[in-house]
């Protein structure tokens, strides 16, 4: 009898989507540790982890929760890269920082308001829809300053693009914890957050239960641009510099942490948890694919393949609850 | 009369009067523009992307896409480098980098048929794979040809006017364009496309077409692969970065459907020559390229609100019928 119960927990500890993904990254740190003679534990390349964080994380969950909803955006990187860079020439007009920070922000509730107008106003096919978005806002960001970057001197941008609590932990890092924390606590425990769910799940029974599929899309994009905002701005705060590559294209590896990290394309899973476990995953992959000098172009290829193997999990995860049902 | 009534009501009709304004357009910003030289540049130009559409709207009519087109159209052309460098005659080469393109497109058919993948999100995952292994292969230089007599696929020239590629683009879209529209395979593509369950219900095995489509693809961008890399005596790692964006372009701009099920080859050639009008005019005008990448998704947004409109009114005419 107790035989039976040990073994039923211990199947249950090896169901558990969470315990799969921190053994996934215990792997992924053993072996990159391994291969590198200890170099990736090395506190100096931990800070670099750290620093690494920031930006992704604000990307997964504008990502996330989008993914959450069922949509999707891939004008993510190109969107916060413009941002960065209007921010930054608002900064060289001399406006203070918070004018700057804030007009920042709002042309990226803007870019996702736009998103969201022709998905919801023009049903436009998210994915399609914002691949032009993304191509525009990719643009528009190198005629800001005619393709040129925009030095930012600043203290207060400074400061928090480059200092670090302990000269370790970078204050930026802090955003995104606690944006991480935030998300998701509204996912679990508030009304609106578990509407999303369903939103994301069946669409057409939550109109029927009365929820607001239309709003819920309208936030998560102007949620989703304002955040990758952020992540651009944050960006060219470390660099002290707004350049036009910023973060382009960075939407993808935000979607394949969301993904590792158990939000499912499909929409109507997965959490705040998982991903940030997702976000570790990737970057301590993509530091470890630099610790141990492999050439960038097979980071490209890893990258790639990273996000196959992610949604090669997740397939294996939905057929393993559809027939458990 | 009726032909004329009818011509005004093809679907086709607004873009070619778009691309005529367009022309007459930078013709007034740049005398040279319609010039015998440049309009041969621009068949040339419109040869890659459009060889590639082919597929890619077969695809976006079948309810699919393949976003690491452009990616497969660069490893074939770096693939048949290889094999000529190595010594493979060229018209052996041909074929077998053809057969590399449809292994590409049984890749993606894998993913999407096998695994349940999204085929946009697996394709996007894929388009990075392929683009990383071209640039270890290449070690992201050009990799020259120096078999001259390959040069002539590129820059042939059909009755001393026409460019081969050209010509090779049209040819295709003309044979695809008559499977499209008059043969069972064709159709059950737009029905797999428009009504995927439908389709199923009326006995048409939907992945087995779809895997065929993706092989499809997989050849054609091949095919505009090793083309461009004839063209430009060299397998280049960066020739396919823009294709499949430029392919879906045109195909939407064109009037293909992305909801899929609707559109044809006619709509895809003119769809890649405005976009191709569109892009070698603002360059001959002299605005800076980042304009460029501006006006496409500006015509990737126009392209799909025209869609959109039809769409409506499609459905509008519907109900009015169903109500009378």
């Amino acid at each position: 009898m107790k035989q039976k119960k040990l073994k039923s927990t211990i199947s249950y500890v090896f169901k558990s989507k969470m315990l799969t993904l921190v053994m996934l990254l215990v792997v992924v740190v053993a072996v990159f540790t391994i291969i590198s003679k200890g170099q990736f534990v090395d506190p100096k390349n931990l800070r670099n982890i750290l620093q690494s964080i920031t930006l992704v994380s604000l990307l997964t969950i504008g990502a996330g929760m989008l993914m959450i909803g069922g949509y999707v955006d891939l004008s993510l990187g190109g969107t916060g890269t413009m941002c960065g860079l209007i921010a930054a020439y608002a900064l060289r007009a001399g406006a203070p920082w918070y004018l700057a920070l804030i007009i920042g922000l709002v042309t990226g509730a803007l870019a996702g308001t736009f998103n969201a107008v022709l998905i919801n106003e023009l049903k436009f096919q998210p994915f399609i829809a914002t691949l032009s978005t993304a191509s525009i806002t990719q643009g528009l960001g190198y005629i800001v300053n005619n393709g040129q970057q925009i030095d930012i001197d600043n203290s207060v941008f400074n400061f928090i693009g480059t200092q670090r609590i302990a000269d370790f932990v970078p204050y930026s890092i802090i955003i995104s914890l606690v944006l991480l924390l935030i998300y998701g606590v509204m996912l679990k425990n508030t009304k609106f957050g578990r509407s999303m769910y369903l939103v994301g799940g069946n669409p057409q029974a939550s109109l029927l239960s009365g929820l607001h599929p239309k709003r819920v899309s309208y936030i998560l994009f102007i949620n989703a641009g304002s955040l990758s905002a952020l992540a651009g701005i944050l960006l060219a705060a470390r660099l002290k510099t707004a350049n036009t590559t910023g973060i382009v294209n960075q939407q993808f590896s935000g979607m394949t942490a969301a993904v590792l990290g158990g939000i499912s394309f499909g929409g109507g899973a997965g959490g705040m948890g998982g991903a940030l476990i997702g976000i570790l995953i990737l970057n301590c992959f993509n530091n470890g694919m630099l610790i141990v000098r492999v050439t960038s172009y097979w980071q490209t290829v890893a990258s790639g393949a990273l996000l196959l193997i992610a949604l090669a999990i997740d397939f294996l995860r939905v057929s393993r609850t559809k027939k458990a049902s | 009369m009726t032909v004329i009534k009818k011509a005004l009501k093809a679907k086709v009709t607004p873009i070619i009067l778009v691309t005529i304004l367009v022309m007459i357009l930078f013709q007034t910003r740049n005398s040279s523009y319609l010039s015998l030289s440049n309009l041969k540049n621009l068949m040339h130009a419109m040869s890659f992307a459009g060889t590639i559409s082919i597929g890619i709207a077969m695809l976006m009519i079948g309810g699919e896409i393949d976003l690491a087109a452009g990616a497969e159209a660069a490893f074939a052309g770096v693939i048949i480098t290889l094999l000529i460098e190595a010594g493979v005659p060229w018209p052996l080469a041909i074929p077998i980098t053809i057969v590399f393109g449809m292994l590409c497109g049984a890749v993606n058919a894998v993913f999407v048929n096998k695994l349940n993948f999204m085929s946009f999100i697996a394709t996007i995952g894929i388009m990075s794979v392929y683009t990383g292994l071209i640039r270890v292969i290449t070690q992201s230089k050009n990799l020259p040809i120096s078999n001259q007599g390959y040069y002539k696929v590129g820059s042939a020239l059909v009755f001393g006017i026409l460019p081969l590629p050209f010509v090779i683009m049209f040819v295709l879209m003309v044979a695809y364009g008559l499977i499209l529209a008059f043969t069972n395979f064709g159709r059950s593509i737009y029905m797999c496309g428009g009504n995927r369950q439908a389709a199923r219900l009326c006995g048409i095995n939907q992945k087995k077409l779809s895997t065929i489509l993706f092989l499809n693809n997989g050849a054609l961008a091949a095919v505009a692969g090793l083309v461009l890399a004839s063209r430009m005596h060299s397998g280049s790692p960066t020739a396919g970065d823009t294709g499949a964006l430029d392919a879906i372009t045109a195909s939407v701009l064109g009037g293909v459907s992305f909801m899929g099920g609707a559109g044809a080859m006619v709509n895809c050639f003119f769809g890649i020559l405005l976009l191709t009008v569109f892009n070698t005019g603002l360059t001959t005008s002299g605005l800076p390229p980042y304009w460029q990448i501006v006006a496409q998704g500006a015509l990737l947004l126009l392209a799909l609100f025209v869609d959109f409109v039809n769409q409506r009114s499609r459905i509008r005419n519907l109900e009015r019928k169903n109500a009378a």
